[in-house]
């Protein structure tokens, strides 16, 4: 008797405390304003391309499609080890979670430092918004260069934010305060890695492969 | 104890095996789009991106981000956000076009 009460105690402790799926509706609300971020700035893309298909045709061609390719594939391996890490955290392998997320930081760091050589490479050949080589090209492919500044560097800075929280979570977990029975915050992490993912699938063919 | 296991079960858990599948495809299909785009540039390797980027970003949300596996709730909202996306993109393209 007195232990069946005991259970219920518990059970009615945890329904007051947490709500996971209150706690997943409220993320997926916030990444759909994120895409909706992200769209309005690919609309800009779009109407400016139409305008300007031959300028866009070309500066293109100037992008390195190889870094866009392998960046694409190490963004989506980093999705994998997310996952893995999520997973690895629901069947009790707290260690192994954490360290499938020092690894997913990796990937991510190494994602950045691609991005870095990229832009290094594309400014030190003068390919930047308002510089004086891109002002004698045709104005479209000047704007081209500042929608592919303006959106991979919002994208980059939300890889910097994921990557960020991975790390509070990782603390958190070595605290003891994400378990495999309450750990709705490694996975809201986790979804929101996944959409810089899918916004990064969405970017490369845009930028990288309109030849 | 008992109250943690049942929380534990209530859980989908998606075998690993999935999300390497998953994965492998992503890798995949990257390598045919980018691959279509350099040796068949113009309207073919554009439409093969058009193709399969939809392919890609529908993987990751279905089965990484386990749209699958929860409630159908989480799919209607996705509808919705995707339909005043659709929405965003034809009204700013009549306005382009008819302009």
């Amino acid at each position: 008797m007195s232990q069946n009460t005991v259970a219920n105690k518990t059970k009615v402790e945890h329904s007051v405390h947490r709500d996971d799926i209150g706690a997943k509706t409220g993320m997926w609300l916030f990444l759909f304003t994120e895409l909706l971020l992200f769209v309005g700035l690919i609309l800009v893309y779009v109407v400016f391309r139409a305008n300007y298909s031959h300028e866009f045709h070309e500066a293109a061609g100037h992008l390195n499609v190889k870094i866009g390719v392998i960046n694409t594939l190490i963004l989506v391996t980093s999705s994998l080890t997310i996952v893995i890490s999520l997973a690895k955290m629901q069947r009790g392998n707290v260690e192994t979670a954490s360290d499938y997320l020092w690894i997913t930081i990796g990937i991510g760091a190494l994602f950045l430092m691609n991005k870095f050589v990229e832009w290094f490479e594309k400014i030190s050949h003068d390919y930047y918004p308002g510089s004086a080589y891109l002002k004698t090209l045709p104005n479209g492919e000047s704007i081209f260069y500042s929608l592919y500044y303006s959106l991979t560097g919002l994208h980059a800075l939300h890889v910097i934010i994921g990557m960020t929280i991975m790390a509070f979570i990782i603390k958190q977990i070595s605290d003891g305060k994400i378990t495999p029975d309450n750990h709705v915050k490694l996975e809201n992490n986790a979804l929101y890695w996944h959409l810089v993912d899918v916004i990064w699938i969405i970017l490369l063919p845009l930028f990288y492969l309109t030849n | 104890m008992k109250d943690q296991d049942s929380t534990v079960k209530n859980e989908h858990l998606i075998p690993y095996k999935i999300f390497v599948f998953v994965w492998l495809a992503l890798i995949i299909l990257t390598l045919i789009t980018a691959g279509a785009s350099t040796y068949f540039p113009g309207a073919f390797g554009i439409a093969v991106a058009i193709i399969i980027t939809p392919i890609k970003a529908f993987l990751v949300l279905e089965i990484f981000m386990h749209l699958r596996y929860e409630s159908k709730a989480f799919r209607y909202m996705f509808l919705v956000t995707i339909g005043i996306v659709a929405v965003f993109m034809a009204l700013t393209l009549v306005d382009y076009t008819f302009r």
